[in-house]
């Protein structure tokens, strides 16, 4: 009767989940993809060698944190009365299993004191870099949410990946505050990225094509899904674009570029087999099943021009979807593509980014 | 009490074992896909094994012409024995235009009722012909509801004792048709073919519904070869 219903739609390129109240609330929709943990793994590896732990872990503290704001704020969600709190709390959690964050696993929250203490497993991203700084920060943006006031958490794990735990308390020393209003969604979130869907005649795939066809595997144990056996996770879009962000302010752009770029190209080394254009073929499949939008791909002397209409757009342009199909062309074509320009164009959305060899 | 269901094999044989020996008798059936999966040929092999029984068969396609039905198969291993039974008239086909079979589809319809010797009936395809007929200036019908009804009567004339039908439905790799999107309510089962292309074209095929009938839950793995469907058998 409270909680919100998700309904989760795939469709060719596009995958969005709808949140709605029975009685009275309004709808609120966020547009999603599937993401490979080991690019991001790579990401975050790749700016521990260049800016040290303690930097990287700052730096994904908030991230996490303005990414749990955001989810909060694109769900609409409100300071919430006490005493529904705990119900709130293990509604938002569950949630987040499926997502493959299984630190969440276990909670329980104390009302009197504020503390929210959350203990798991094997949790997605951190079990192979070692700083779940970014969960931490995703539980604080929740809970202050929720709280109606700042709360931080901090990482409390005893062995990785066994022993996951962290904590949210009123107690704990104030880290970062960001400023709500960059988390907001933007006024043309809506009409780029939930496209009036038409007819699929090029017969591009959907996510719930690799489900039906057993080539992603839902781990019912510990609720991941699996891309022949490498996970995947869904994020809302904007996520990335927190993300980004974070890399630009902190003027570690090359970190970025390079993290994605070079974990994507160790990705398809491990995926793929077959090089070329028929490799390449089948990661337009796959990216349209990942809801990166349709895909297409115009080949010319040193040159790839990639169009994909009705791309998923957050604040950054697609920067994180053309580092990642920056690093497939590279894997496949046996090159090293460069950037030469990314537009952007509205009605139909169609980004289209040119790749130089 | 258990009711007992008499069944019509398809001739698959990893397929009659998905629905329990075979589609239930008398009952209509939709088989759908995106274009290539081998909607057609399912449907060959289930004439050739009814007619092989000495079951009448009639296959009327609306879209292809005789030549291409031809083609199709002469290209399989049976072709043969199902040219055969052609010239037996066990198995007989017609191919239509839309317009022509606009015109004659009720009358077609009334004969197919009356003859007592016809227990097989394909309609290949199925929705098109609708959607086609729902567009068209001369019928004036465009609105959802009279869609409906006109698949309704078109379904409720193929419900005859002793009459079981497969219809093909032509639908897009997600999408579901207007028109396709009644028929799985008014069809007593429905078999959806699909295929996924990664480097390589796989297809599987699965038994949304299949009234009277403890069909195989999972979706299993095919492939069109010069035997025609070959269900591939899958490690536990």
């Amino acid at each position: 009767m409270f909680f919100p219903k998700v309904v989760q739609i795939n469709k060719p390129g596009i995958i969005y989940t709808c949140q709605d109240r029975k009685f009275g609330s309004p709808v609120s929709k966020r547009r999603q993809v599937f993401f490979f943990e080991d690019i991001i793994v790579n990401l975050q590896l790749e700016t521990i060698r260049q800016m040290g732990k303690k930097k990287t872990s700052d730096l994904y503290y908030k991230i996490g944190k303005e990414s749990g704001i955001r989810c909060m704020l694109i769900s609409r969600s409100k300071k919430a009365p006490n005493i529904m709190l705990p119900s709130i709390l293990d509604y938002i959690f569950k949630g987040f299993l499926g997502g493959g964050m299984s630190f969440a696993y276990n909670l329980s929250y104390n009302k009197r004191e504020t503390i929210l203490s959350l203990k798991g497993r094997n949790n997605i991203i951190c079990r192979k870099t070692g700083i779940p700084s970014e969960f931490a920060g995703l539980v604080s943006g929740i809970m202050s949410i929720l709280i109606g006031k700042n709360i931080e958490a901090e990482a409390r794990c005893s062995r990785c990946p066994y022993g996951c735990c962290i904590v949210a308390s009123k107690d704990i020393q104030t880290k970062y505050i960001p400023i709500y209003n960059k988390m907001k969604i933007s006024k043309e979130y809506h009409n780029l990225n939930f496209p009036v869907i038409e007819k699929n005649n090029d017969f591009k795939h959907s996510f719930s094509h690799l489900i039906r066809f057993k080539k992603v595997d839902i781990n019912m144990k510990n609720g991941k899904f699996c891309y022949k056996e490498k996970v995947i996770f869904p994020t809302e879009i904007g996520i990335l674009g927190v993300i980004t962000d974070n890399y630009i302010r902190n003027r570690k752009r090359q970190i970025l570029e390079k993290g994605i770029i070079e974990g994507t190209e160790k990705l398809a080394g491990e995926l793929f087999k077959e090089k070329g254009r028929k490799g390449m073929n089948n990661i337009v499949q796959i990216l349209s099943s990942l809801g990166w939008g349709y895909t297409y791909l115009n080949y010319k002397k040193n040159e790839i021009i990639v169009d994909i209409r009705h791309a998923p757009i957050d604040r950054y342009n697609y920067v994180f979807g053309s580092l990642m199909i920056n690093g497939f062309l590279n894997y496949f074509f046996d090159k090293k593509y460069k950037i030469k320009s990314i537009k952007q164009m509205t009605n139909p959305v169609v980004v289209n980014i040119e790749y130089v060899a | 009490m258990k009711l007992k269901i008499n069944r019509q094999k398809i001739g698959i044989k990893d397929f009659d074992n998905m629905v329990q020996g075979g589609i239930p008798k008398d009952s209509i059936i939709g088989i759908s896909g995106p274009p290539g999966v081998g909607k057609s040929i399912f449907t060959l092999h289930y004439l050739l094994e009814a007619a092989r029984k000495g079951q009448k068969c009639v296959y009327i396609n609306l879209e292809e012409p005789m030549e291409n039905i031809d083609k199709m198969i002469n290209s399989f291993s049976f072709a043969k024995e199902f040219n055969k039974l052609i010239s037996e008239k066990r198995i007989v086909i017609k191919c239509y235009n839309y317009s022509e079979y606009e015109k004659i589809y009720s009358d077609l319809f009334v004969k197919i009722i009356e003859d007592d010797d016809i227990k097989i009936i394909v309609i290949d395809s199925f929705n098109c012909f609708f959607s086609y007929v729902g567009k068209s200036e001369s019928t004036k019908i465009h609105s959802e509801g009279n869609n409906r009804m006109m698949l309704h009567q078109a379904v409720s004339m193929l419900r005859k004792k002793g009459l079981t039908s497969i219809l093909t439905l032509e639908t897009g790799h997600e999408r579901s048709d207007d028109f396709c999107s009644g028929i799985p309510y008014l069809v007593d089962g429905l078999i959806k073919l699909d295929f996924l292309e990664l480097g390589t074209i796989e297809r599987r095929i699965f038994i949304p519904k299949m009234r009277w009938t403890d069909q195989y839950k999972e979706s299993r793995s095919y492939e069109i070869g010069i035997k025609g469907i070959e269900i591939i058998k899958e490690e536990e």
